[in-house]
């Protein structure tokens, strides 16, 4: 059993016969004393692939935790990404409190976080890809960019996402997709375009065919697409065509009034049109499709449309460290995904040959910034980005007791602290917050800075809002938005996580239909919520129409700046029927 | 052809169209006025065709998103293989006044039509096709209208 000890790399698992799971990642050597050895790997194949997405402009190192819950039902029921925690260790076989058991789990958080640091960062990603790319040849190797690169932190907010642009042209992005990228307005997102040194694919986003007839411009106006839909690559003697796929339900999630013109949607039978004309017209020796749909709604795709090697996947942050194979009509998609805040980086090389992929090695490897010395360049423009800032960004807003994090399918303590502050400095009886799935993760015993919370909220539209609700509507809502997360049809899902609550408890069954699965809505004091009662709600984020209220930011600061240390936060997480077997929930995590 | 010109043309052969129809008398708004106010799906169905009677196959087609961008404006495309159609008819079931168009088509006329439809809230949406021998068609697709989501 001593080999176990040495489990912590999962691209080492084939060396050890570990788990047939990693029966198609790298093989590595053994001694892994230093940096050269931990990111040594095997190159395989003739084409290397290397994919980052969801980075959330984390251009400096972070602590990430990741989902205690994340749950799966029907087909997806305990299948990756829909396993946490202890069954996650289970299912892959990684020992406990292990490095990749703190990179890809939220077991021992805290003390494996004391152990290993921080993880990301872009100087220590570019030193990852910079070795990556010439260990395996640069005409043979490419950096694919899944997308919300632009978004998640205070410097991209207040740069329009080119200081993202510029990081990401250091790093040698090529190819990139997008979603919180279209939050920016029509304008800069398209000069952001130009500045970029990469391609920006994406074959579902369209000119609406009145904004065609006032004279927008597209693309292809004979498609009305509004951005390039593939790209052939040169990668040594193979072409390879890289298909985007932005974020299917951007003009739904986010506001409209931003990008007013553009049009999205899944549209799989664009899709497949596409392939088949690429496949014709091209001749690739391999089609991947960068994409931001979500991993549940990548292997539906996968499912229904054909010609597709392999999915570079991103938007629900999934962590998975194997390719998931899916069968269509034609053959077989493998689906890969590759975390998030710059925390991972996926690696698949393909061996290519004849017009067809031979076989294949993905890992996903975890961007551990105290094995990866810095890149100089990258260090420098960090830093000279962040001066003008950097007085601002560090001031301490309170300290804190509690571990702060936000992803999970429900509310995360970073995101109760939110609730608490919306409800208490605007006086009302609840409050609402997105469920999104970036924001960073603040220590236990640490300090709270201004640069932490824009990292849970630096978006375009913070404003907040206070407003009357009939308890009706307010059940409403939540039906509304457990239906984006839970809904059979994974099409049907939307890919953020369940509105965050404050004041405010329930009970969810996620198998029921819509409108069916909210029950026992009570206000904190334990009294039942009236359907004909009108309350005082607060909140921010509104994607219909801009909100009056200061920006969030300005709400929790106020609110941190009184209470000045966080202690026994009380999560209000609900009470959910039928998940006791579930391996996507870490029943022991839960509720603390 | 520039899609910009062709989307010029195809909106002002629309409107070509709607005038024919009205002028025409075998319409249903004329024959049938009550099917544009019945207030249930199957009620404007058998109003228009006194039957409610249709065969799933895959005749009629609809293309439509599975979500909504703006309930208020649609995009819905329907086609149908059939030679000689007759008639097609778009029902939106849980709108106030399910049916929402109707087109009589006269012979030679391609049959595939772009338009916006508006819908109240998440609906099953039906394209009932009449064949050159008076059998209804139909497909029928969802389309859910939300009150905004936080995908993210």
């Amino acid at each position: 059993m001593s080999s176990l000890n040495r489990r912590e790399f999962l691209y080492m698992m084939s060396v050890l016969g570990a788990s047939s799971l990693y029966a198609k990642s790298h093989k590595r050597l053994f001694d892994v004393k230093n940096l050269d050895d931990y990111y040594k790997i095997q190159n395989f194949g003739n084409a290397r692939f290397m994919h980052i997405t969801d980075v959330h402009a984390q251009l400096l190192p972070i602590h990430f935790r990741e989902p205690s819950v994340n749950l799966g039902f029907y087909s997806n029921y305990g299948k990756p990404p829909h396993i946490v925690g202890t069954h996650f260790l289970k299912h892959f076989g990684i020992k406990s409190n292990s490095r990749a058991a703190f990179a890809m789990t939220c077991v021992n958080y805290v003390e494996n976080a004391k152990r290993f640091h921080r993880v990301g960062g872009f100087a220590h990603l570019k030193t990852l890809t910079d070795h990556l790319r010439t260990s395996f040849g640069k005409d043979k190797t490419l950096l694919l960019d899944g997308g919300d690169t632009w978004q998640g932190s205070a410097t991209a907010l207040y740069t329009r996402g080119k200081d993202m642009v510029d990081a990401s042209n250091i790093l040698g992005v090529d190819i990139m997709t997008g979603h919180w990228e279209f939050t920016y307005k029509e304008k800069e997102i398209l000069d952001n375009i130009k500045a970029s040194n990469s391609d920006f694919v994406a074959q579902n986003v369209f000119v609406k065919d009145e904004s065609l007839m006032n004279g927008v411009e597209a693309y292809n106006e004979d498609t009305g697409r509004a951005f390039k839909p593939y790209v052939m690559k040169k990668i040594g003697d193979h072409n390879v065509a890289i298909i985007g796929q932005a974020f299917p339900y951007t003009a739904i999630a986010n506001p409209q009034r931003f990008i007013p013109d553009w049009t999205f949607g899944i549209r799989p039978e664009e899709m497949q049109t596409l392939i088949d004309k690429v496949k014709s017209k091209e001749k690739p020796d391999a089609i991947i499709l960068l994409s931001h749909n979500g991993f549940d709604v990548d292997k539906k795709m996968a499912s229904v449309v054909n010609g597709i090697d392999f999915i570079m996947g991103g938007h629900t942050h999934d962590a998975v460290p194997q390719a998931i194979p899916v069968k269509n009509s034609k053959g077989i998609t493998h689906v890969v995904n590759s975390g998030s805040n710059a925390k991972f980086l996926g690696v698949l090389d393909l061996d290519i040959k004849d017009k067809k992929v031979r076989d294949f090695r993905f890992t996903l490897m975890p961007v551990f910034s105290d094995l990866l010395p810095e890149n100089k360049e990258m260090k420098a423009f960090i830093d000279k980005t962040r001066a003008p800032f950097l007085e601002k960004l560090t001031r301490p807003l309170a300290t804190t007791d509690d571990l702060l994090y936000r992803r999970g399918n429900f509310n995360g303590t970073f995101d109760q602290i939110i609730c608490d502050a919306l409800r208490e400095v605007k006086g009302a009886d609840i409050s609402l917050s997105p469920g999104f799935r970036w924001g960073t993760t603040v220590m236990p015993g640490g300090t709270i800075t201004f640069d932490d919370l824009m990292n849970h909220t630096a978006m375009t539209y913070p404003e907040t809002y206070i407003r009357d609700v009939k308890g009706a509507d307010l059940h409403n809502i939540l039906e509304d938005v457990a239906d984006n997360l839970f809904n059979k049809d994974p099409f049907l899902q939307q890919g953020g996580d369940m509105v965050r609550t404050g004041g405010l408890s329930y009970t969810i069954d996620p198998r029921k239909n819509m409108g069916k699965r909210i029950t026992n809505l009570e206000l904190s004091t334990g009294e039942k919520i009236d359907a004909n009662r009108i309350y005082k709600m607060a909140g921010w984020s509104t994607v219909g129409s801009a909100s009056t209220g200061e920006p969030v930011w300005e709400t929790v600061e106020k609110y941190l700046s009184e209470h000045k240390h966080i202690k026994n936060l009380k999560l209000e997480t609900p009470d959910i029927i039928g998940v006791k077997n579930n391996p996507g929930i870490e029943l022991s995590l839960y509720k603390s | 052809m520039k899609r910009r010109k062709f989307l010029g043309l195809g909106f002002t052969s629309v409107a070509a169209i709607a005038t024919l129809q009205t002028l025409g008398s075998a319409s249903i708004l004329s024959e049938h006025p009550k099917a544009f106010d019945a207030t249930t799906g199957d009620a404007a169905l058998k109003d228009a065709y006194g039957t409610t009677n249709v065969m799933k196959d895959d005749k009629a087609v609809l293309k439509l998103p599975d979500i909504a961008e703006n309930g208020a404006a649609v995009p819905i495309t329907v086609s149908t293989s059939l030679s000689n159609a007759k008639n097609m008819t778009i029902i939106i079931d849980e709108n106030p006044r399910p049916l929402a168009v109707s087109w009589d088509l006269s012979e030679g006329t391609i049959p595939k039509f772009s338009t916006r439809i508006k819908m109240r809230k998440t609906s099953n949406v039906r394209l009932i096709v009449e064949d050159a021998n008076g059998k209804l068609h139909e497909a029928v697709k969802q389309v859910k209208v939300t009150v905004g989501g936080c995908g993210g």
